[in-house]
């Protein structure tokens, strides 16, 4: 009796065991084989090198009474901002794609010749001195890549949307240093909301040997060339003591997860 | 037969004795050969102990080239000290002599020290007795005197009483910016019977045993051209051209007048004594400060070709002024510049250490204060090449963007912020917390 329970305890063990490879096995090749393909490097991360117009919606402050201090002094030409992005692809859905948080830190600056208070003896109005606006801005932001568009559909195409809060740094400066007015330095800080949405051309697809190279070598699994639409709404949510240097606009840049 | 013999006997010890004397006299010559055989040569080396040479009454920098006569070290007119070692048993004391000899000729040569075949070597120093170990000294003037190629008036090397060189200006004689290779020679002038050497013998170059490197450069590199002066608050900016291949610039000396953040009250005047003409600061302003400036005084040169074009705006104070961008305006301080004259180091505002520098920006200024300036190009020993005279500028106050919002009634500003680090700009704080966050993915990365 005993040894007969032994050996169904044995066989009963033997087919879970045996279903649990079978399963493992369908992991790998069947339904779950998006989280990591043949011949893949485990891919947790993503980080974007990220480039932008960037144009901060200074003007658009209320307590300014529609004056535009910003376009007087920077014009209306949008500046660049350089950016990088790190996502942490935390969870992975099946037949969806990977979502997680993404932090990005970025850096912008506008310069221009500072007008004179009074005209010069020679009737310029412009100075020599430069007066400048530097802007850092960074988000934290929840990052979901619907990959299985070319994971299952061979579509190298994966779209993706963040949202989450936004951060930014600022500061005001010329030839002297920070600006002084009203007895306020020109630096500080503004918060706010952040969404984007996007669509990444996976170009693994173009060279698939070099990018398989590239996963064995460097463990970076996909390279893409991406573009996105986003809003940084960076106005402390409405305060009227912030400088709002948020910004709607496109960025474009690399990609790579790994 | 008792005298006869006591005469011989006498007679034969007065010729020993007289033997005995002239044997020891030649014993004694030969002694004397014995221990001097070199005696006609001394023997020399520079001394390696501390700075040789040394000098004294330098208040240029001496970074570089040390060992090179400068402008201001023939105003100084400083003393170059060599020490010199003679090795033991090659010189007589109080015999030899030594003498320092230079030209841009080969002063190893007699002939380059011989007046009738047209020398250019010069002797630059007292002679000096020999020791085992001993000084000659060399001025400034006297080796920029030796640079300018006159000629020698030694008669083939002779001991030659050396005529000191006082005037100041001397220094200012040469015209070429590069400056002047010296060839310095030690020469031994030997007295006596032994070891004389009437023409004087080389003991020591420059080429022995050293690098001396004594080069009388005393002209500045060539005048910058292209100015220009723009206005901030505060602060004024300048730009100019460098003059291409110009070889001997190290970099730029910025002049102002007034010279800000230094003390009007002992401003140096011009060199001549005259009054010092400078366009006062108060003419233009809108308050109505009276000027402190001791330095700045009214126009003083109505002839000027500067101010012939020049309609005065405010007679009361005399500062010439066009209203054209202080065109008119000027100081004479820096104006003496223009030819190359020294200006006195109070004015100095800038030194640019770099030789393909355009522009400085001059800080500290008071606004609404007229400023002139003047930019030299200088070399590596400090040499100021002829001025490049700016028009005269007034700092103004600027409305930049911070002050534009401000008055616009933006609310923002004055936060503290935190990546701001003392002494580090924001952006680097910036970069270190990028790379923070990249390496924290890659640890996380390694563990798995």
């Amino acid at each position: 009796m005993t040894r007969r329970k032994i050996v169904a305890g044995a066989a009963a063990a033997f087919v879970l065991l045996g279903l649990a490879s079978e399963a493992r096995a369908q992991d790998r090749s069947g339904a779950l084989e998006s989280r990591h393909r043949k011949f893949e490097s485990p891919q947790n991360f993503a980080f974007e090198l990220r480039f932008s117009p960037y144009r901060p919606d200074v003007d658009g402050d209320p307590a300014l009474r529609g004056n535009r201090p910003y376009r007087d002094i920077f014009g209306s030409m949008p500046r660049l901002m350089i950016s990088a992005e790190l996502d942490w692809q935390a969870v992975r859905i099946p037949h969806f794609g990977t979502i997680g948080p993404g932090i990005s830190v970025g850096y912008t600056s506008m310069a221009a010749l500072a007008p004179l208070v009074k005209k010069a003896p020679d009737g310029s109005t412009l100075s020599g001195e430069n007066t400048d606006l530097d802007i850092f801005p960074f988000y934290l932001v929840a990052v979901a890549r619907a990959d299985v568009v070319s994971r299952e559909l061979n579509i190298p195409l994966v779209p993706y949307a963040k949202a989450g809060l936004g951060y930014a740094l600022w500061r005001a400066y010329n030839d002297g240093g920070t600006s002084n007015s009203h007895g306020l330095n020109g630096k500080g800080h503004t918060y706010g909301t952040q969404v984007a949405f996007g669509v990444a051309l996976q170009l693994n697809v173009f060279d698939s040997y070099s990018a398989r190279n590239f996963d064995n070598t460097m463990g970076v699994n996909n390279t893409y060339l991406f573009w996105e639409y986003y809003s940084a709404d960076l106005t402390s949510f409405g305060s009227t003591t912030a400088l709002r240097v948020g910004n709607t606009s496109w960025a474009a840049g690399l990609a790579f997860e790994f | 037969m008792l005298q006869r013999t006591s005469r011989m006997l006498r007679s034969s010890f007065v010729s020993a004795r007289a033997r005995a004397s002239v044997v020891s006299l030649f014993v004694a010559l030969a002694a004397l050969f014995v221990a001097l055989p070199a005696a006609a040569v001394p023997t020399l080396t520079l001394s390696t102990g501390g700075t040789n040479p040394s000098r004294s009454g330098v208040t240029r920098d001496q970074a570089h080239r040390p060992n090179a006569i400068s402008y201001q070290d023939c105003i100084d007119n400083i003393t170059m000290t060599f020490t010199l070692i003679a090795a033991p048993g090659t010189f007589v004391t109080g015999s030899d002599t030594v003498q320092v000899w230079a030209g841009v000729g080969d002063c190893t040569q007699t002939t380059n020290r011989a007046a009738m075949s047209l020398g250019t070597c010069q002797p630059v120093s007292d002679t000096v007795g020999v020791g085992a170990a001993f000084s000659v000294s060399v001025t400034a003037r006297d080796l920029v005197y030796a640079s300018l190629g006159k000629q020698s008036p030694g008669n083939g090397g002779l001991v030659t009483p050396l005529t000191h060189q006082t005037d100041p200006s001397i220094c200012s004689q040469r015209t070429d910016p590069a400056g002047a290779p010296m060839n310095v020679a030690f020469l031994d002038f030997a007295a006596g019977a032994m070891g004389n050497d009437a023409a004087g013998s080389v003991v020591y170059t420059a080429a022995m045993g050293s690098n001396l490197d004594i080069t009388v450069d005393t002209v500045g590199p060539p005048l910058p051209t292209g100015p220009s002066i723009s206005i901030g608050s505060e602060l004024l900016k300048l730009s100019w051209t460098p003059v291409d291949n110009a070889t001997d610039t190290f970099g730029f000396t910025v002049f102002c007048d007034p010279a800000p953040g230094k003390d009007p009250a002992v401003a140096p005047g011009l060199p001549d004594g005259a009054a010092v003409a400078t366009c006062d600061a108060s003419a233009t302003t809108t308050d109505s400060a009276v000027p402190t400036d001791s330095a700045t005084t009214v126009d003083a040169v109505a002839s000027d070709a500067a101010d012939s074009a020049v309609t005065p705006t405010d007679s009361g104070s005399g500062c010439s002024t066009s209203g054209d961008g202080g065109g008119g305006c000027y100081s004479a301080v820096i104006k003496q510049g223009i030819n190359g004259t020294l200006i006195d180091r109070y004015y100095v505002c800038a030194s640019i250490a770099d030789k393909t520098s355009t522009q400085a920006t001059i800080t500290g200024l008071t606004n609404d204060k007229q400023y002139t300036f003047g930019v030299a190009a200088s070399d590596l020993v400090g040499n100021v090449g002829p001025v490049l005279v700016f028009d005269c500028a007034t700092p103004q106050a600027i409305d930049d963007f911070w002050n534009r919002y401000k008055n616009a009634g933006g609310g923002a500003g004055g936060t503290f912020c935190a990546l701001e680090a003392v002494g580090l700009p924001v952006t680097t704080s910036m970069m270190g917390l990028a790379c923070v966050v990249v390496a924290l993915a890659l640890v996380r990365r390694r563990r798995r």
